[in-house]
């Protein structure tokens, strides 16, 4: 090659490169729901959010939420249900970007194990990445989309086959497939008793809450099954006073899961495993239907 | 300004088009060109904190002034001597000022006089009150390496900077000598670019001779291993800084590691290969930082692939003056030690990095203490002895690496105890990124270790087929730099 010639031809085959990934992740059809760090997870589940222009329902939460991928929602005939539960940090930073969000979606389920945490460096790192041309570009350029990430599509993929596995494993021997013991059942948060949490996160979810119902956004709250380590705490606490005062109902999705019979499996202890979690929306689609029916 | 941020994008562009494209002024004479260049990186440099721009000047002004008076010919060697080792106190004193002000103080000071001194020179933390500049450890070795080659030319100067005879020359040297202390592509993090290497280059540059195929391949390297390889490590590896290890599986634990191992690798050799692309784009050829160290048998051969400008630094502006291996045995010994302490402490104001340096440094003297002539008899690389060599290098450099990650001296306790006491069993997604996100840095080294690569492929495939096949792999690694980026993130050697 000439001198020269070998700079173009890697600027043209990238190019070339580039339009030929694009168009196979457009025909590829559903892109990932899991992501391979909890960085490019979140902002899978924040495209997935910003990026729709209406949305029936949106789960608010920590990663316990996360494991309820929307497409676990499609056979209780929900609507378009979008998760905002985000890996290292609480409902408060999702319900930011919810409020921020127009329209607002028509029914707002929050999760309430990790309510009163505080917004810490990983929401901080998460507001650059929403205000960085790359997210911005990604709106229109699907090519800079978290899901088209080459990465993404890849553990996505081992994922799926893992969890297809797995749930094989449990249809055949659901007793012993647990990987962890099934934490003891806790006992439902009541209204009432507000253990000592920080005014500034109360005040702050307070405004957040009171700005989806001036927009008349239905709001929820809802408990996910703790795992081996979470224990109820102030958290439950909260979300009792702040549903008393926004009139929300409170679901206890582990209260329901234990009642069903539904053997709760964690990949690590904390995090719901996909059969699990595959159950448990189904489950908390039939409370949230049923909570609705009521004024 | 990051290279790898947008307004960075915008900067090069202007600072491109103007330096070949622009008025006749700036782009058509070497005064012009260098001036432009000069006044663009300290743009650059003040981009986030335009009072940095003052200390930059202030060096580049002091190191001007010096270096013309050393070369001046009717100067007395006495008064040669004294202004050397004024130059030297002042370089070196805005070094100390900056960045060890704390450490010295801690040191010298008796007990009671320190616990006065502490609030003004620590914070709560313990951290430096004192901002360090970045950049300053790379552009004060540059003006030591300028001051010291002044000196040795004895008055005759050397290619490309000789003595000044009348007033314009003597504006051309302080702009040449400002150039060389700022130009943008090295001045935050190297490479460490000696005087010798550099003057004999300045001069009018043409738009026709820009070498695109080296510039185009050594950005794009630079940026993926910098972007794609090091910045979704990094997502991994801040478990070991922020203590998140401790309830890590042991298998996580040792993948964390060499993840860390690979990332500082990728970060710091993607910065130079950016450095040297980015230089090209001007006419300008910087010096080779890396080498695949991965591959070193030993580690004498490690600090000759790895962060090459600063081991050649130290070889010539520290380890030589101080007698080198001419002194006997046992002094070559200790100045091994005293050199590789004092590049530890070059990395920053904390004694994890003095004992990082120390503990190379005691390798090294092993080495030629055990095997005298390690470095001209080293094993071939892939014969058993040679295999055996990269292993045990790579792991325990892999190793100490722990020093620069971990917070301090108890987190390094911490980590071991945990490789004996954690768990069993596996976290996969860490494990899966760690493994994904090393594999180009394992498979350049794999390459680099066969025995002519890059030749046996041409002769294969030949020329025309092999140059496209190159062509191919950088249009991929382009493609990955769009698609697959970590989430931006510094450099890991701007903090040193």
């Amino acid at each position: 090659m000439k001198p020269g010639r070998q700079a173009l031809a890697i600027v043209l085959l990238a190019f070339a490169l580039a339009a030929a990934y694009s168009l196979w992740c457009d025909f590829s059809g559903q892109g990932p729901e899991f992501a391979e760090d909890p960085y490019n997870a979140n902002l899978l589940r924040l495209e997935n959010f910003q990026f729709k222009d209406s949305l029936n329902v949106v789960l608010v939460g920590s990663s316990l939420t996360g494991r309820l991928v929307p497409r676990y929602f499609a056979p209780a005939d929900t609507g378009s249900v979008a998760n905002l539960g985000l890996d290292a940090s609480g409902p408060l930073f999702g319900l930011k970007v919810v409020a921020g969000h127009t329209p607002a979606p028509r029914l707002v389920l929050i999760e309430a194990n990790l309510l009163a945490k505080p917004p810490d460096a990983n929401e901080s790192e998460l507001t650059i990445a929403m205000d960085s041309l790359e997210f911005r570009l990604a709106r229109y350029c699907p090519l800079f989309r978290t899901a088209n990430r080459v990465s993404t599509r890849l553990y996505a993929w081992l994922k799926a086959g893992q969890d297809a596995a797995l749930e094989r494993r449990i249809e055949v021997r659901p007793k012993e497939s647990a990987s962890f013991p099934t934490p003891a059942p806790v006992v439902t948060s009541s209204p009432g008793e507000v253990a000592p949490t920080a005014s500034a996160v109360k005040s702050l979810l307070r405004a957040r809450l009171q700005s989806l119902r001036d927009r008349r956004a239905r709001i929820m709250f809802f408990r996910m099954p703790p795992g081996r380590y979470s224990k109820a705490g102030s958290a439950t606490d909260l979300a009792g006073e702040l549903a008393a005062e926004f009139h929300a109902p409170i679901l206890d999705l582990y209260q329901a899961l234990n009642a069903r019979g539904v053997v709760l499996v964690y990949t690590d202890g904390v995090h719901l495993a996909a059969p699990s979690a595959r159950r448990a929306a189904a489950v908390l689609a039939e409370l949230w239907k049923e909570a609705e029916k009521q004024p | 300004m990051l290279f790898n941020s947008w307004s960075f994008l915008v900067f090069l562009v202007v600072v491109f088009a103007g330096y070949y494209f622009g008025p006749r002024r700036v782009s058509a004479t070497a005064t012009g060109q260098v001036l432009w260049l000069t006044v663009a990186s300290f743009l650059f440099y003040g981009w986030k904190d335009p009072n940095l721009v003052l200390l930059l000047m202030a060096a580049c002004a002091l190191n001007a002034f010096v270096s013309r008076r050393l070369l001046r010919s009717d100067l007395d060697p006495r008064t040669r001597f004294r202004t050397l080792l004024a130059a030297l106190t002042v370089n070196l004193g805005f070094l100390a000022f900056f960045k060890y002000a704390s450490l010295l103080a801690r040191l010298v000071m008796p007990a009671s006089w320190w616990e006065s001194a502490k609030p003004w020179l620590e914070n709560e933390n313990g951290g430096s009150i004192i901002p360090l500049p970045v950049g300053i450890s790379f552009f004060t070795f540059q003006g030591i390496s300028l001051v010291v080659d002044s000196y040795r030319a004895d008055g005759e100067g050397f290619p490309g900077l000789t003595p000044p005879r009348n007033a314009g020359e003597t504006r051309w040297f302080h702009q040449k000598v400002w150039f060389f202390k700022a130009f943008f592509p090295q001045l935050v993090a190297g490479p460490i670019v000696k005087a010798g290497e550099f003057f004999h280059q300045i001069g009018r540059k043409h738009f026709a001779n820009i070498d695109w195929d080296d510039a185009v391949k050594k950005l794009v390297a630079g940026f993926f291993l910098k972007m794609v390889v090091a910045d979704n490590l990094q997502q991994v590896t801040v478990a070991l800084k922020e203590g998140a290890f401790l309830e890590m599986p042991k298998i996580n634990l040792i993948a964390l590691l060499y993840a860390f191992s690979f990332q500082i690798y990728a970060d710091f050799c993607g910065y130079s290969m950016i450095a040297m692309g980015l230089a090209r784009l001007f006419g300008y050829q910087l010096p080779l930082n890396f080498n695949h160290p991965y591959i070193s048998r030993n580690f004498t051969e490690f600090w000759r692939r790895w962060h090459i400008s600063l081991s050649s630094w130290l070889r010539e502006y520290l380890y030589f003056p101080l007698g080198g291996n001419r002194k006997g045995a046992a002094r070559t010994y200790l100045n091994l030690f005293v050199v590789m302490f004092l590049g530890g402490l070059w990395h920053g104001a904390a004694w994890k990095y003095a004992v990082w340096g120390s503990a190379h440094g005691v390798f090294l003297a092993l080495e030629r203490l055990f095997a005298r002539s390690a470095t001209r008899q080293s094993p071939k690389g892939w014969s058993p002895a040679g295999l055996l060599g990269m292993f045990i290098t790579f792991n325990l450099v892999s190793g100490l690496w722990l020093l620069f990650q971990l917070k301090d001296f108890g987190h390094v306790i911490a980590y071991v105890r945990c490789l004996a006491h954690n768990p069993g069993g596996m976290l996969p997604q860490p494990l899966f990124v760690i493994a994904l996100f090393s594999s180009p840095v394992i498979l350049q080294h794999l390459w680099a270790a066969l025995p002519d690569g890059g030749d046996r492929l041409r002769g294969i495939t030949g020329p025309r087929l092999a140059a496209w096949t190159e062509a191919a792999l950088y249009a991929v690694l382009m493609l990955l730099i769009v698609v697959n980026s970590g989430p931006p993130g510094e450099f890991i050697y701007f903090q040193f």
